[in-house]
């Protein structure tokens, strides 16, 4: 075969040829290192060391170098993070800070809220949110506490005798009955949109996540009232309580919303929950959760008590220590 | 001196010991010199390759790791800086061209001038190094001036095992061949 002129001839060394190149015996090798042995022209190792002395630093600052390759590595990553950090807290911070929604009393008993003309850009109230929130707890106490001291709410809503409220038998229809009526409740719709808006943050939350007294302990402190003789607010009161715990109104739903009283003259502490806006809230007063909470103590059901306050605290901070502080008549 | 301590004395330096640069330059000097000038081809592109390396290690050393051996770092540099100066030059090293090597063209002509050429450059090793490909050349002077294994070569190359093997092959072969060819003329004259 012919080889073609101008054209490289390659050729392969064999595995064995390799072998003995790559251990260094191989005659190539030998050839090669027959060459000179070239080295660089002096002037160029003089301009060489010259460089390398004159960019060593002094010992010790090797620290900073390590600190500014640090930098260089993390700058980007860093400034990010904090950019963002800094633009989500700047956004919290607004929509903490953002104006509550007063509230108003149209004509014909709806709720008027700034929220509404407003739009979505103001915390909107879920109106079926406060019967929710009473399902969630009729389930965990229906089966309890409740059916012992339900109340005959349906008799004093529609007449509003002065007696006192006693604790009688279970309502007649299942929890989840009574509930899918509640539902339906203009009243418990109507208060529920206004008390979400005039609740403080920490309070609501701790009050929507079940930091609300027992319709026990609230019913004795509504008789407490009465046996004081201030029937106008344990009125309010119980209307209160048949909103939280709207088993009270199953029967008596279908009535309309009879019983709301928009005002009440009691004091309301200066602390955290001084937002609360009485008027309306279906929120117990102070005076009456620890009133039911004396109860308790009498009846020396100790543990329960301790839970009552504690929750008392969550919705009312600050207030026991004020009323501690403040002046016997 | 092992590549252990080629590391200290790097890091030393980075720590600000010019003597220890002094010292790792000594080494490593002489090698890499040499396989810049015949992987290059030429002597003043070599030393500004040279100076081009060194500069980078100086001028580095600060965030010098030693996550691999010194010299597969150092000649690794070196490779990118001939790549880098093949790049400004636009020129490739050795006497190739499309036609086939230099070598190949006087083997094929006719005449007393080309003959006498033929003849001084066969006799040498350094031009058969000449008219091996850039590829197989660089994997030859690796192995033969950095003492590197094949895996070390694959790294610096960045090119797997087996196509190391395949250059070297070829190299070799092609050595072979004109070592070969020189001892004829040798014993011709």
């Amino acid at each position: 075969m012919d080889r073609k002129p101008g054209k490289q001839e390659t050729s392969q060394a064999s595995d064995a040829e390799l072998d003995q190149f790559l251990s260094g015996d191989s005659p190539v090798s030998k050839a090669y290192r027959k060459l000179g042995d070239e080295e660089p022209p002096a002037k160029l190792d003089r301009a060489i060391l010259d460089a390398a002395r004159n960019h060593a630093k002094p010992a010790g600052q090797r620290w900073l170098d390590i600190d500014l390759r640090f930098w260089r590595h993390w700058s980007r990553p860093i400034t990010t993070i904090v950019i963002v950090g800094f633009c989500l807290s700047v956004v919290l911070q607004i929509m903490q800070t953002a104006p509550v929604a007063p509230i108003e009393f149209n004509g014909n008993g709806s709720v008027n809220t700034w929220a509404d003309a407003t739009g979505p850009a103001q915390p909107k109230a879920p109106t079926t949110q406060q019967p929710a929130i009473a399902r969630k707890q009729m389930r965990s106490t229906a089966e309890g506490s409740l059916e012992e001291i339900t109340v005959t709410a349906r008799k004093r809503l529609e007449t509003r005798q002065q007696v006192p409220v006693a604790a009688t038998a279970l309502p007649t229809a299942p929890p989840d009955k009574v509930l899918a009526e509640a539902d339906g409740s203009p009243v418990v719709d109507e208060v529920g949109a206004k008390a979400r808006h005039v609740l403080a943050d920490d309070a609501r939350d701790a009050w929507e996540h079940g930091a609300r007294p027992t319709a026990e302990v609230w019913l004795a402190g509504i008789n407490s009232l009465r046996a004081q003789g201030e029937l106008e607010k344990a009125g309010i009161e119980l209307d209160r309580l048949t909103l939280v715990y709207p088993e009270a109104l199953a029967a008596g739903a279908s009535s309309g919303p009879t019983g709301f009283t928009a005002a009440t003259d009691e004091p309301v502490p200066r602390d955290a929950a001084a937002d609360l806006d009485s008027a309306g809230a279906p929120y117990p007063s102070p005076d009456v959760w620890l009133a039911g909470i004396d109860w308790l103590e009498q009846q020396q059901r100790e543990e329960q008590a301790a839970v009552e306050r504690d929750k008392f605290a969550q919705i009312y901070p600050g207030y026991l220590k004020q009323k501690a502080l403040a002046p016997r008549p | 001196m092992t590549d252990l301590d080629d590391t200290a004395l790097m890091l030393r330096y980075a720590d600000g010991d010019t003597g220890a640069f002094e010292t790792l330059y000594g080494l490593h000097r002489a090698p890499l010199f040499r396989f810049l000038l015949r992987q290059a081809g030429d002597r003043q592109m070599a030393e500004d390759i040279f100076q081009e390396v060194w500069s980078r290690i100086i001028s580095n050393s600060s965030n010098y790791r030693p996550t691999a051996r010194f010299t597969t770092y150092l000649y690794h540099i070196a490779r990118n800086c001939m790549i880098d100066q093949y790049r400004r030059a636009a020129t490739r090293p050795g006497i190739r061209n499309a036609e086939g090597s230099q070598i190949d063209q006087l083997v094929s002509a006719d005449n007393p001038v080309a003959n006498a050429a033929r003849t001084e450059m066969l006799s040498s090793i350094e031009g058969a190094l000449l008219n091996l490909t850039h590829e197989q050349r660089e994997a030859f002077l690796l192995k033969e001036e950095g003492g590197f294994t094949l895996q070390e070569i694959s790294e610096i190359t960045g090119v797997g095992r087996e196509t190391v093997k395949s250059r070297l092959r070829y190299a070799l072969g092609n050595l072979r061949k004109f070592l070969t060819a020189a001892d004829e003329v040798t014993l011709v004259k």
